[in-house]
């Protein structure tokens, strides 16, 4: 029971073999897979993305002059081909428990893909910044997310502009999104304490912070344009910050990394995330309390998460996501190399669409936002769907997948089913593989 | 099996659905079971200033927003003699002309605070705070005794509650073959949740013949969709569509003039896919919170305070621009920065409802919407069948 649990509940569902790997030790299962998740270097890099997108530009520019063809645009292959690594990598990997805590940061520090240029750029942050600090400290994954080009852009903080600095002028300045998000979405969270004025201190402070389409380094992309910085101290959340250039905003987003607040709101979404929609407040305590501890070493709360005997009531359950339930569906029925249509299509329908989250607060993470009846039937159609490749019988995945968690119901029914196909999407559809 | 006998042997819960317009040509319906009310939330927050703007403040909004002002100053289409509609609101332009569209400006939900999410929530629970998670137009549902459609995936917070709500939305997947919705259905029988799902998803798509929706999401075809699902199941009283991408913080002259275009079709496609029953119907039009009243440094506006409702339908008695003006200068704004809040718009969503489907204080109470009622008559006088 409990090496279902660790592989549905914890990862991404289980592959071949895999059940029977965790049924010794479960949690030491779940624990061994947290290794770093590293994707190809084939695709290109944050920095050379932005240098792609700089000379992209460049290139329009000069065929304008010169009224010759313009350069074809590449953002939106490029887009799908970073969607196709990263599913493949999903559903084929061994560490499916760190997939799912990447997962889980991407949507905390969600952008969305809307422009070509952010089509380009939302994919490498998950894939250079969110994958490298996820199971390291809080406060160098949020510098690093908020230092980010996608983050910069998506949230308007690049054209934000000091409005008494040296590049002010009119029409153009302050833009407060990104300093307000900070707060509400990414770290003390709206209840967290803080006021209009403290919103619009941290936007000053940010002024500045932005991309180096110039010459972007290995590290990344980021850079600090003095001229453009707001200048003067800021007084925010009670506290003076001397204008000291780009460490000022480092030392407010330090200071919101370190508050008590943040460890309450995040460990109460992560226990939520892994556990139930209603996160049990002795997990959630042990979580934060671990958080203060290690001044928000992420590995360490999260195994402080996976040792709470709560976390493994069999009392408590999710729903998967769509996108959990597409990645999860295709490691248990062994499609190891899905078309990327199968998968696009498939999450757009069920409302999942990697990147094209409505609202910077990401997706949402409890049953109701995924259970509809609508929902429901394009997790049917997209199972008919993909099930036709299958050629096996469903029973064989059935114990591959659940294990004895499977009912007889269910193995009754794909038993009786008239094809492998419809006994396929029938386990897909099975309560037992809905839930986690 | 086809999917409509799947419907017929899964039993007695959906009667309502899968009879479409029988009972209600035979029986004799109480005036106000006729009575539909279709609620529409704009999420990310629409600046009113921008949609109902003051024309009569024109030195103030030149002031305060030069580049927005001027983007639609010369072609806004005149309501009464203070405001004007952004020039791509032809559709409610009309209505306002026919008396059947009454903009409310300067109002807000209660909500204080300047978070898009807590302030959708806020607004969708009924203009409070409360924790528990369901919406004031669950419990007009309830209240009514009707049924309710939103038009999304998942029940959004204002028709959660414990009734039955039906979601229903276009998919672009090939269909599945009807002897696997028969065999679900039994996989089903001890999963209350994915029963009920199940039967009304078959139900819905069974209804709308509307499934290959081409664009799929576009708010125009789901707002006929909409209104079609109304039209043929008299049960249904109470729907939900919703719209985003309001959350204008740069660009704003281009990103309104296109959001608002939509928003505009798609009235007018709920209106035909209402048919005749456009007269018994009140639409309410509502955003959580507004922008500042100054553009800021991206040719956009942050978050704000007051915004403005919108209500529309046969059924209203419009014609007017309602709601006190607080003023533009800068004395009179919220905070120095917000257009300010002078009402609360439960204050006139309340009154609408009450009106139109004739509720007793003891049934308005359960709303849970708090604010007192108006004594402005919104609703035509109701005739009585």
């Amino acid at each position: 029971m409990s090496s279902v649990m660790a592989t549905n509940r914890f990862g991404l569902g289980a592959k071949r073999g895999e059940l029977r790997a965790a049924a010794e030790d479960p949690k030491a299962w779940v624990k061994a897979q947290l290794v770093p998740i590293v994707f190809s270097r084939e695709l290109p890099s944050t920095a050379e993305a932005v240098k792609l997108l700089a000379d992209f530009k460049k290139q329009k520019r000069m065929a304008k002059r010169k009224k010759s063809t313009l350069p074809e645009d590449f953002q939106k292959d490029l887009f799908k081909r970073y969607l196709t690594d990263y599913f493949q990598l999903a559903i084929a990997s061994d560490n499916s428990v760190s997939m799912r805590l990447l997962r889980f940061w991407t949507n905390h520090f969600s952008v969305a893909a809307r422009t070509p240029n952010m089509q380009v750029l939302a994919p490498t942050l998950q894939r250079d910044v969110i994958s490298r600090h996820c199971l390291g400290k809080f406060e160098d994954l949020l510098l690093a997310v908020t230092q980010h080009p996608a983050m910069l852009t998506y949230l308007d903080n690049v054209y934000s502009i000091g409005p008494n600095s040296a590049a002010a002028k009119k029409n153009r300045g302050l833009n407060e999104n990104l300093a307000r998000e900070v707060m509400e979405l990414h770290t003390i969270g709206v209840n967290g304490g803080y006021q209009q004025t403290d919103v619009t201190e941290l936007a000053k402070a940010l002024t500045g912070w932005s991309i180096n389409t110039q010459s972007p380094t290995v590290d990344g992309a980021f850079q600090y344009k003095g001229w453009a910085h707001e200048p003067g101290t800021r007084r925010f959340r009670g506290k003076k910050y001397a204008d000291t250039g780009v460490k000022q905003a480092t030392d407010m987003l330090k200071s919101l990394a370190r508050d008590p607040a943040t460890a309450r709101f995040i460990c109460g979404k992560l226990v939520r995330h892994f556990v139930n929609d209603d996160p049990p407040p002795a997990i959630v305590n042990a979580c934060v309390k671990r958080w203060q501890q290690t001044d928000g070493d992420l590995r360490a709360v999260f195994i402080t998460l996976v040792e709470h005997p709560g976390a493994w009531d069999p009392k408590h359950k999710k729903f998967k996501t769509p996108e959990e339930f597409v990645i999860s569906s295709f490691r248990g029925l062994r499609l190891l190399k899905p078309k990327e249509r199968l998968v696009a299509r498939g999450l757009a329908t069920m409302g999942h669409a990697p990147y094209k989250a409505e609202s910077p607060e990401g997706y949402g993470d409890i049953q109701q936002d995924w259970d509809g009846s609508a929902a429901l039937m394009s997790r049917i159609e997209w199972s008919h769907e993909i099930t036709r490749y299958v050629r096996k019988s469903a029973v064989k995945f059935a114990q591959n997948m659940l294990g004895n968690s499977v009912s007889q119901r269910t193995l009754t029914a794909i038993e009786r089913a008239e094809s492998s196909q419809q006994g396929a999407t029938l386990l897909l559809m099975s309560p037992e593989f809905q839930w986690r | 099996m086809k999917r409509r006998d799947v419907l017929k042997w899964m039993g007695a819960s959906f009667v309502a659905l899968q009879a479409p317009s029988t009972f209600a040509s035979t029986l004799p319906m109480k005036a106000t079971a006729k009575k539909k009310l279709v609620w529409i939330v704009l999420r990310g927050a629409l600046d009113s200033l921008h949609w109902i703007p003051p024309m009569h403040e024109k030195r103030q909004m030149q002031k305060l927003r030069p580049n927005l002002f001027a983007a639609i100053s010369d072609k806004v289409l005149p309501l009464d003699q203070n405001f004007a509609l952004h020039p791509a609101l032809p559709t409610v332009h009309q209505w306002y002309r026919e008396k059947q569209a009454t903009p409310i400006v300067a109002t807000y939900s209660g909500y204080g605070k300047r978070s898009h999410f807590e302030a959708q929530d806020y607004l969708e629970r009924g203009g409070h705070q409360e924790t528990n998670d369901d919406g004031w137009l669950a419990r007009l549902v309830k209240v009514i005794n009707s049924d309710s459609l939103a038009v999304a995936r998942s029940t959004p917070i204002s028709l959660r509650g414990d009734h039955d709500n039906l979601n229903w939305y276009p998919s672009n997947l090939p269909e599945s073959d009807d002897g696997l919705f028969e065999r679900l259905m039994h996989l089903y029988e001890e999963s209350p949740i994915l029963s009920e799902r199940l039967a009304q998803g078959i139900a819905l798509d069974e209804m709308t013949g509307l499934k290959r929706v081409k664009k799929v999401g576009r708010f125009p075809q789901l707002a006929l969709s909409c209104g079609k699902l109304m039209n043929e199941n008299p049960s249904v009283q109470v729907s939900m569509l919703e719209l985003g991408g309001w959350d204008t913080h740069n660009q704003q002259a281009i990103r309104l003039s296109r959001r608002l275009q939509e928003l505009d079709n798609g009235l007018k496609q709920l209106r035909i896919g209402l048919g005749n029953q456009w007269d018994d119907t009140l639409v309410v039009v509502a955003t959580e919170f507004g922008r500042t009243a100054a553009e800021n440094g991206t040719m956009g506006t942050d978050h704000g305070t007051a915004s403005a409702i919108l209500l529309a339908g046969g059924a209203v008695k419009g014609g007017n621009v309602l709601g006190d003006w607080p003023g533009l200068a800068p004395s009179n704004l919220y905070a120095g920065r917000d257009l300010k809040p002078t009402s609360n718009m439960y204050q006139w969503i309340n009154t609408a409802v009450a009106q139109h489907f004739q509720l007793s204080d003891t049934q308005m109470k359960y709303l849970k919407t708090q604010q007192p009622l108006t004594d402005v008559s919104l609703i035509r006088t109701a005739v009585i069948a």
